[in-house]
């Protein structure tokens, strides 16, 4: 679930499948290949920005359809203002908003993130390098920063989490999650600034 | 508020930390089946087209702007027919309020009943002759 930006997804230059456009023109007439071969290409970035913002593979699951068929029957009035790419995480992005508006209070129980994270990631150096060294307790300190720090995106406002998960996580430039988001590039670095101050302070003890 | 001066590397633990986060991934398949899931969804909200009230909830999630508008206009068209159904009754109440009724008849009755003492019959039971018994020790 790496973070790709639009123009690393679009693979007109790589490749000669068609763009964006084209999928979305045929989409529009009915041709229901065109659309799946749409939802193939985005799929992981949707679901990233889903999950990172639930931490919840269920409801991500069922956040990302409900994006893909919205955007399907909405797909009409996609003008081509803005990137299908950045019109389709608007969708995805105000759908998990309201959803977790409707849920503010959700069961932590049911949360899970981190823990599927591969061994290949938990011996990522950077990672390694966080948790303090070669110590017998890493394992039980690794576990625990996890947990802390997916409790610790719980706790930042939808609006801060988003722009976490989008730039932070998902490596989206600032300019485009300022459109995705409806609102200009200074208030995308203000809450991303206060966001990370806030992560840093719940992760404190965790963090050199 | 404006944010103070960001040093490049004021948060670069939380940025490698978060950035760990992409190698997150779902139970293995799950990206080969979600494109066929997504199309069987189509086909059943194709198959039964939702009611009216859950499309325009479902505005807010493609374009919020247009679905708030939808709402505002809605509630306008509300008051405004609660607006024009009013004048009569509310000019009704002003003259309620302003010109002295004069009072019923049955305001009258009632204004009778509300003295302190009960309705005959109630509690004024006839008079019976009744006589004070005297206990006495054997």
């Amino acid at each position: 679930m790496a973070g790709v930006s639009p123009s690393q997804s679009a693979p007109a230059e790589a490749s000669p499948q068609p763009d964006d456009l084209t999928l979305v023109r045929r989409a529009q007439g009915g041709d229901a290949d065109a659309y799946d071969e749409l939802v193939r290409r985005y799929q992981r970035q949707i679901y990233g920005v889903v999950y990172h913002m639930t931490s919840h593979h269920e409801d991500a699951n069922d956040l990302t359809q409900e994006a893909f068929v919205k955007a399907w029957q909405a797909l009409k009035s996609f003008k081509g203002d803005s990137s299908f790419f950045t019109w389709l995480y608007r969708i995805a992005v105000n759908r998990t908003l309201n959803h977790l508006k409707q849920r503010k209070f959700r069961d932590s129980k049911h949360a899970m993130s981190l823990n599927d994270l591969d061994v290949e990631a938990e011996n990522h150096p950077d990672l390694v390098a966080l948790v303090s060294g070669r110590t017998p307790r890493r394992d039980a300190a690794l576990a625990e920063l996890k947990e802390k720090l997916n409790a610790a995106m719980q706790r930042l406002s939808e609006n801060h989490r988003v722009v976490v998960t989008l730039h932070d996580i998902q490596g989206l430039p600032h300019d485009e999650i300022a459109e995705i988001l409806d609102c200009n590039t200074a208030t995308v670095r203000t809450r991303l600034f206060y966001a990370r101050q806030q992560l840093q302070g719940m992760l404190s003890d965790y963090l050199k | 508020m404006k944010p103070a001066p960001q040093n490049p590397d004021e948060f670069e633990s939380v940025k490698k930390l978060l950035a760990l986060k992409r190698h997150e991934e779902p139970p293995p398949g799950y990206f080969d089946r979600l494109p066929g899931q997504v199309r069987a969804r189509i086909a059943q909200a194709e198959a039964g087209p939702e009611p009216w009230w859950r499309r325009w909830a479902g505005l807010w999630d493609v374009l919020p702007a247009q679905a708030t508008g939808y709402a505002a206009f809605a509630c306008l068209l509300v008051l405004g027919a609660f607006w024009l159904a009013n004048p009569s009754g509310s000019q009704n109440g002003r003259q309620l309020a302003t010109t002295p009724t004069p009072p019923a008849v049955t305001n009258q009755a009632n204004a009778g009943n509300l003295s302190n003492s009960a309705p005959t019959g109630l509690f004024n039971t006839p008079s019976l002759p009744v006589q004070p018994v005297e206990f006495k020790k054997q």
